[in-house]
């Protein structure tokens, strides 16, 4: 703290040391219209400075007129989204007339790169940029969401459907390998990018560090910015461009600025939308009647009196005159909902060169498709600019959101009711003399799940001496979770349950500058900055667990019973934590004529909860970047826009874990001989040589526009390897741990990403269309592992890190058909005995026949085999935009390619079927390819066999893994915007509806209900949140 | 204004590099760390008492010193119901589902006896570095420390034969099996290093006896020695010394005396001048155990509520000889009930300091795990001597405890002295977990006469006398090999 009042007082003083000297003003008044055209409202108008960042003075008004006060030898920057920016010299003229070209290149537009804006011609790094107007006219709780498709190398997989939650989110394949949890549960550690929201950087991870164990709200930040507020996006992909984003920027960065005000005139913009849920695709059951008849016939089958006698026993079976066993339950179907839901967003900015503002008021309210889930977001966004001289200038910002939540019976990610739906058919719904648990955990659970979040930021520039800047940002970020859920005594087996989550984090982040620009004889131009950072992270998560309370109108603590009820506390893991983090930066970038561009950068990290042996990380890069299009030999070439090769190397290191993993921690245990005992915690052995995770990029890009911006490529290629992966490394017992963290693994990635876009007409034409096509193939590959071990198993062996391979692969049984009939069992010549499992488990006609890898006619664990991998080797996703007049008709998608799932759900409803006694829901079988009978060549085992004990349908088998490929489309809008002048008369600026289908259309192979809502594993869970398909209809007005 | 800047850069480049590592330094903020912990003079007493505490935890986990000290050697007859302490004596010990009650399959699990040697490994660390101590406490509670993890090997070493030996702190090397003569070795070192710096006993009576004082640390010496001497043959003679002097010099002490046999109660209750080192069970301390101590099975009404038989008793074949019928013995007297009656109407009260005498579920007992106490020492002095051939002083130390049973001394010699001493220490410790070990450590164990659990010459060369190890101990280790014999 002390760090940054010290820094923050001298820049202050500095401020009031120096008084400014001004030139001589004149007032330039002018208009701006478009080429073809009216005139343009809202343009930027900036005044340009040599060296310096141009500096915005005024916008102009809806008539295109503005008024700016500058020197009589002034140029001013003219700037309108989809035009071209526009440098106008004032030489003395009081009165300008200026035409705006609308824009066929995306070269000078400015992108934000290591907390700086540049223009696009001196990126060295791999940087691509969405612009706000891309993501408006679907609405979505989660921004991200609306980055799927749109960057080649991002991959964004929406795995929960659940309103509020994030999907998980990582930039050019793996950067983590570690497996936390098991079965269903295993996730691997999140490799999400780091969210720099305004300037400030912002953990989007919430709640992730317990799984799919999720404690609290689990709402990220990213939940709560409106996306109808977001002006831009900038997506970082290579170590060059994240470097001085310091240690969390190693998995790439992504910043997101919201708008500003921009306008003379204040301008009033609406925006709303309703729109409706779809209950999604179910999973196929089979009901009533045919169930029973099922049953019965395997049970016959099986040719085993006791057993069959047994059927008299087994009251839902044998009753089928009882109307309450004779029914046809859709059990599904209860639990989903079609669902009505809006959005709301009014905004208001404007003002002039000195001061402008803006404020955005958002809400938004969606309901489930599982009945009691849904989530809510308030939000209201300010911030002002205020530039009382030329050489000052402030900026503050405040944003206030609370999201609340419906979480239903699962933690959010997934709806354990709704999935699993355990009843048979033949059963009675939930009624009210009926209660069924699942049923009434999952509905009449009562949730109040809320999270609060206020962002701020002050900003301060100032311009010591022409060329040199100081500057100084400052922001605190708080953060609260709340939950209280109450789960009433029929759901909870009569044990009313209370559920208590207060969570609270905050942030305080500094970053103080000295920036110096400069440029020679109009080609040498230099740019320098150093700069620090300081930060300081707070997190409080209580749990309060109280179970067995006395009866549904006590929600406790009141009616605590120390005897009857029992509490539980803390999470243990993520409970409390205080991270101190400080970053030094240094950057140089040097451009000749912007024809050769370098770029040097250099960032130190210190963390508190490195190991305390290794505190510092340094992360250097370099970048170079050679525009061609400027060489003399293209000097005539009229159809090449621009043309660049880019180059960068860098280094980026992260820190790792967490503050226990280097230091260790110490447990009371109760007390010997009088005196308390206190004792090292022996699970977890301290590492205080942690090193940090060094993420090493190469990247090699190519940009080229030609035809007046017709056709504009861009290929890039990388690779990346991740040294001193963290690794969670098994002690032996004489050690007197469990486990340890280490820095022994390593992983290679490498890849290749191309944008294409495409403009089929000129752009004077009066159809607009731009189809744009992205796509990323990434191979990884495991360099090496802890101890020097060749391979190494997680999650109960059914996931494997093998030197050579691809990390995370599936290790599974090879499924090779079915035994057509017993006498296809191969018999062991030296025993006698047919092929079984270990012990007495033999197989026949109609199991499994899986490959015996050691030939021992046992199969074991030694018979597992290297199978797939979860992770997608090749993403993409596609988008068109097609104007005409005042129609436009937008879609954009999402392409997977090369991802192996497990469609555990399947094998889970099938293993569910092997007991007939047992009133779980049935499989609708008919089309499925299963083996009937003696001499049938069938895709699947024997279901009805139900006493074999061959394990045919085990989880971990080839059988259930399956091809995830999918082509999606995202969403499909087709919008009419009202003529402008015919609006006149209402006093609005522009109007525009447009109606928006989501989720449209998903082309797969793959026989599950949905290839992407599966875990970041690739395992399809059967209690997955489905993604639902919805229409709206959307409103824009501005007045 | 050049000038300012350069000065406004080094500002703040000068208090950034000047601050920044205690900004960095945060300890963390829910529990105690390294950086919070090791401060004060009672942050050592804590992790010292951790340091007992967690033997304690292990040894009294189950009855792991009765199960295999007293039941393995074969003498106590269970009923069916109580057949877990039939198949420890019938060495059925990888039979987990017949050891699964009272835990006894666990302590084929060596990990807990690891925890707690590395958490001494961690404090004899850390303790050097703790400023708030003076010199003396940091040799006085590195002492302990080291006697802690000296007994630990000592224990572990008569359970499992060789095991691994860490000494550093946070070592996480995949070490092999250690020689068990290396590692008692070892602890022999370590103790011949520590000799000095523990005071005779304390002034304090609440540590007699249950923080290691000099006494303890000899007591193990000499019981090391003897374990060491039972299976490293040619140095036999050095070990015996070695033991002799240690029990000598106990004696010479004059710190320690034999407690009337009437008062048997209250040595077993602990804390006496007979005390050498006992783990504390005390209720008002809130150390509380239950199913440990071997009275738990060998007590009924109105000893305890709620048992008009005991579970398991002492054979009387087993009495007869080591307390004939017409001999004179007050531990026989004092110790028994209904001796020869070779049925579950017979009590063995050695433990009885029973607590909490409301219902048949709440009762507990008192007594303190014994590990060394002054009269067993004075027989492990004896057997030395007489091993050495010194027969006067050996019979010296054999009658004191004999006249303390209020029995007539012995006044035999050569191998007739050796064996009466051997059934002495039988009938002063009996029940005490001391039986296997001895038969172990002087080959008695291959002699059928002597042992009814006996071993062939061939089966005990293959490790018959060691508990078997868990697999587990292979895990993430492929130094370790388990005991074979176990893996037929």
């Amino acid at each position: 703290m002390k760090l940054f009042f010290n820094r923050f007082s001298l820049i202050v003083l500095f401020l009031f040391c120096y008084s400014a000297t001004n030139a001589q003003l004149i007032t330039v008044k002018g208009r701006v219209v478009a080429e073809e055209g009216g005139p343009l409202p809202g343009v930027s108008v900036l005044l340009h400075q040599q060296g310096a960042a141009p500096k915005p003075m005024a916008a102009t008004d809806q008539n295109g007129h503005f008024t700016v006060s500058v020197p009589g030898n002034a140029r001013l920057e003219l700037r309108f989204i989809s035009f071209e920016t526009l440098v106008v010299p004032v030489n003395n003229r009081t009165s300008l007339s200026i035409v705006m070209k609308p824009s066929s290149t995306s070269l000078k537009e400015s992108v934000i790169v290591g907390y700086q804006k540049k223009t696009r011609e001196t990126v060295t790094g791999a940087v691509t940029r969405i612009t706000g107007k891309e993501l408006q006219d679907v609405p979505v709780s989660n921004v991200e969401q609306l980055l799927q498709g749109r960057v080649a190398g991002l991959n964004i997989q929406q795995n929960t459907g659940a309103p509020g939650f994030r999907g998980a989110s990582s930039i050019r394949g793996l950067s983590q390998m570690m497996v936390n949890g098991s079965g269903d549960n295993a996730y691997l550690t999140p490799q999400s990018p780091l969210y720099v929201i305004d300037g400030v950087p912002v953990d989007a991870n919430a709640g992730f560090e317990y799984g799919f164990q999720s404690q609290g709200p689990g709402t990220s930040p990213l939940s709560l910015i409106p996306p109808e507020d977001i002006q831009s996006i900038d997506v970082m992909k290579d170590a060059e461009a994240t470097a001085l984003y310091g240690s969390r920027g190693a998995n790439g960065v992504i910043v997101i600025t919201t708008r500003r005000g921009q306008s003379a005139v204040p301008i009033v913009r609406y925006a709303g939308n309703m729109f409706i849920n779809f209950t999604p695709q179910l999973r196929s059951t089979i009901g009533g009647k045919d169930e029973r008849a099922y049953r019965v016939k395997m049970i016959r089958d099986g040719n085993n009196l006791s057993e069959i006698y047994r059927i008299s026993q087994t009251q839902f079976l044998s009753d089928s005159l009882n109307a309450f066993f004779n029914n046809s339950t859709n059990w599904q179907d209860i639990y989903y909902q079609t669902t009505y839901n809006h959005t709301h967003n009014v905004s208001v900015s404007g003002g002039d060169q000195r001061l402008n503002y803006k404020t955005n008021l958002n809400y938004y309210t969606e309901e489930g498709v599982v009945r009691n889930t849904g989530f809510d977001r308030y939000s209201l966004n300010q911030n002002v600019n205020f530039n009382p001289t030329p050489r000052l200038q402030l900026s503050g910002y405040l944003s206030a959101g609370l999201g609340k939540k419906l979480k239903g019976s699962g933690n959010g990610l997934t709806d354990v009711g709704a999935g699993s739906n355990v009843s048979s058919s033949l059963l009675p719904g939930p009624s009210y003399f009926n209660n069924v648990g699942h049923f009434t955990n999952s509905i009449y659970r009562v949730n109040d799940t809320r999270t609060y979040d206020i962002r701020t930021y002050l900003n301060i520039m100032y311009e010591l001496v022409p060329h040199l800047q100081l500057s100084t940002n400052t922001s605190y970020n708080y953060t609260s979770d709340q939950e209280d859920t109450f789960i009433p005594a029929l759901a909870n087996n009569d044990k009313p349950a209370v559920y208590g989550f207060s969570g609270r984090k905050s942030n305080l982040y500094n970053r103080s500058s000295i920036n110096y620009n400069n440029t020679w004889k109009e080609k040498h131009s230099v740019y320098a900055s150093v700069f620090s950072e300081a930060t300081i992270v707070n997190v409080q998560n209580k749990v309060i667990n109280q179970s067995n309370g006395p009866n549904d109108n006590y929600h406790g603590p009141y009616g605590f019973s120390s005897y009857f009820s029992s509490v539980s506390g803390t999470p243990d893991a993520g409970g409390f934590s205080e991270v101190h983090s400080v970053g030094f930066a240094a950057n140089l970038s040097y451009d000749y004529n912007k024809k050769y561009v370098v770029n040097f950068n250099y960032r130190a990290d210190g963390n508190s909860f490195a190991g305390e042996n290794e505190r510092w990380a340094h992360s250097p890069s370099v970048g170079l970047r050679w525009n061609f299009n400027k060489e003399k030999l293209f000097e005539h070439a009229e159809w090449l826009d621009f043309g660049d090769l880019r180059f960068s190397y860098g280094v980026n290191l992260r820190p790792t874990t967490n503050i226990y993993a280097s230091m260790g921690w110490y447990d009371v245990k109760g007390n010997y001989n009088g005196v308390t005992r206190i004792s090292p915690h022996l699970g977890q052995m301290p590492n205080p040589f942690l090193l940090p995770e060094e993420v090493e990029q190469f990247n090699y890009g190519f940009d080229m526009s030609i035809f007046k911006g017709r056709i504009g490529l861009t290929l890039d290629a990388y690779t990346k390897t991740v040294y001193n992966m963290l690794y969670s490394r098994k002690l032996s017992t004489g050690t007197g741990f469990e486990q340890t963290f280490t820095n022994d693994a390593s992983i290679y990635n490498y890849g290749y990403e191309a944008m294409l876009t495409v403009r089929p007409f000129k752009s004077t034409s009066k159809i607009n269309w731009t189809i744009s096509l992205n796509g990323a193939v990434n191979r990884d590959v495991v360099l090496s592992l802890p101890g020097g071990a060749a391979q190494l198993l997680s999650d109960d062996k059914t996931i494997i890190n093998r030197v050579g391979y691809s990390a995370t692969s599936n290790y599974l049984h090879i499924y090779e058909g079915v035994y057509r009939t017993n006498a296809d069992v191969p018999v062991d010549p030296i025993t006698g005995l047919p092929m079984r499992n270990e012990g007495k488990d033999f197989y026949k006609g109609g199991d499994s026949k899986f490959r015996d890898v050691d030939g021992n006619y046992v199969l074991n664990d030694a018979d597992l085999q290297v199978a797939g991998t979860p992770i997608a080797r090749i993403t993409g996703g596609f988008s068109s935009y097609l104007t005409y007049k005042n129609w436009s008709i937008n879609l954009n998608g999402t392409i997977l390619f090369k991802r192996d799932l497990l469609n555990k759900a399947l094998a889970e409803r099938m293993t569910k079927l092997r007991d007939p006694f047992d009133d779980a829901t049935f499989v609708d079988l008919r089309d499925l390819d299963y083996w009937k009978g003696n001499g049938d060549v069938a895709k699947y085992p024997n279901p009805f066999d139900y006493y074999s004990t061959s394990d045919s349908y085990r989880i971990y088998q080839t059988l259930f893994q399956e091809d995830g490929s999918f082509i999606k489309l995202n969403a499909v809008t087709v919008g009419y915007s009202v003529d402008r002048t015919w609006l006149r008369r209402f006093g609005m600026n522009a109007f525009r509806m447009y109606t928006t289908v989501s989720n449209p259309l998903l082309f797969t192979g793959y026989s599950g209900p949905n290839p992407e809502a599966v875990t970041d594993l690739g395992r399809d869970r059967l209690d997955t949140y489905p993604v639902a398909r919805s229409l709206s209809f959307g409103l824009n007005i501005e007045f | 204004m050049k000038r300012l800047t350069c000065i406004f850069l080094l500002i703040v480049l000068a208090l950034g590099a000047g601050s920044c590592k205690k900004f960095l330094t945060v300890a963390p903020p829910d529990r105690m760390s390294d950086a919070s912990f090791w401060k004060t003079k009672s942050d050592v007493e804590s992790a010292i008492a951790n340091a007992y505490g967690f033997l304690f935890d292990i040894l009294t986990n189950g009855p792991y010193v009765p199960g295999n000290g007293d039941f393995r050697a074969g003498e106590i007859d269970a009923p069916p119901s109580f057949d877990v302490f039939a198949a420890i004596a019938q060495q059925d010990l990888t039979n987990k589902s017949r050891l699964s009650r009272y835990n006894m399959n666990s302590l084929a699990d060596w990990y807990p006896f690891y925890q707690s040697i590395a958490a001494c490994n961690i404090s004899l660390d850390r303790i050097p570095d703790v400023a708030a101590l003076s010199d003396a406490d940091k040799k006085q509670y590195m002492a302990e420390l080291r006697f802690l993890r000296a007994f630990t090997y000592f224990y572990i070493s008569r359970i499992y034969g060789d095991v691994p030996l860490y000494t550093e702190a946070y070592d996480r090397r995949s070490l092999p099996r250690t020689p068990m003569v290396e590692v008692l070795q070892f602890c022999l070192k370590e103790l011949n290093g520590i000799r000095e710096d523990l005071p005779w006993q304390y002034d304090d009576p609440t540590k007699w006896g249950v923080r290691a004082a000099r006494g303890a640390v000899y007591s193990l010496i000499a019981n090391v020695d003897m374990w060491a001497a039972g299976f490293d043959k040619d140095n036999q003679r050095a070990y015996w010394k070695e033991a002799a002097e240690a029990i000598q010099a106990l004696k010479a002490s004059g710190r320690f005396e034999l407690l009337p046999l009437e008062e048997w109660r209250r040595i077993f209750k602990g804390r006496t001048r007979e005390s050498l080192f006992e783990f504390s069970v005390n209720t008002n301390y809130g150390t509380t155990t239950r199913y440990v101590s071997i009275g738990q099975w060998t007590l009924h009404s109105p000893l305890v509520v709620g048992y008009a038989s005991s579970d398991v008793y002492y054979s009387s074949d087993y009495i007869k000889k080591i307390f004939p019928v017409d001999k004179s013995d007050k531990r026989r007297d004092l110790w028994f009930y209904l001796p020869y009656a070779n049925n579950n109407q017979s009590m063995f009260m050695k433990y009885s300091n029973v607590v909490n005498m409301i219902t048949s579920a709440s009762w507990l007992l008192d007594d303190d795990l014994i590990m060394f106490r002054y009269g067993g020492e004075l027989l492990t002095g004896a057997e030395a001597l007489a091993n050495l051939g010194q027969e006067g002083p050996a019979r010296e130390m054999l009658n004191l405890v004999r006249a303390r049973a209020g029995t007539e001394p012995y006044t035999g010699s050569g191998q007739d002295l050796k064996n009466f001493i051997f059934l002495e220490r039988q009938r002063e410790l009996i029940g005490e977990g001391v039986r296997w070990y001895d038969l172990v450590r002087t080959g008695r164990i291959t002699d059928p006469e002597q042992a009814k659990s006996y071993l062939t010459q061939d089966q005990f060369n293959r490790g018959g006398w060691t508990w078997p190890i868990d697999e587990k101990a292979r895990n993430f280790n492929p130094n370790i090999t388990l005991n074979s014999y176990w893996t037929r």
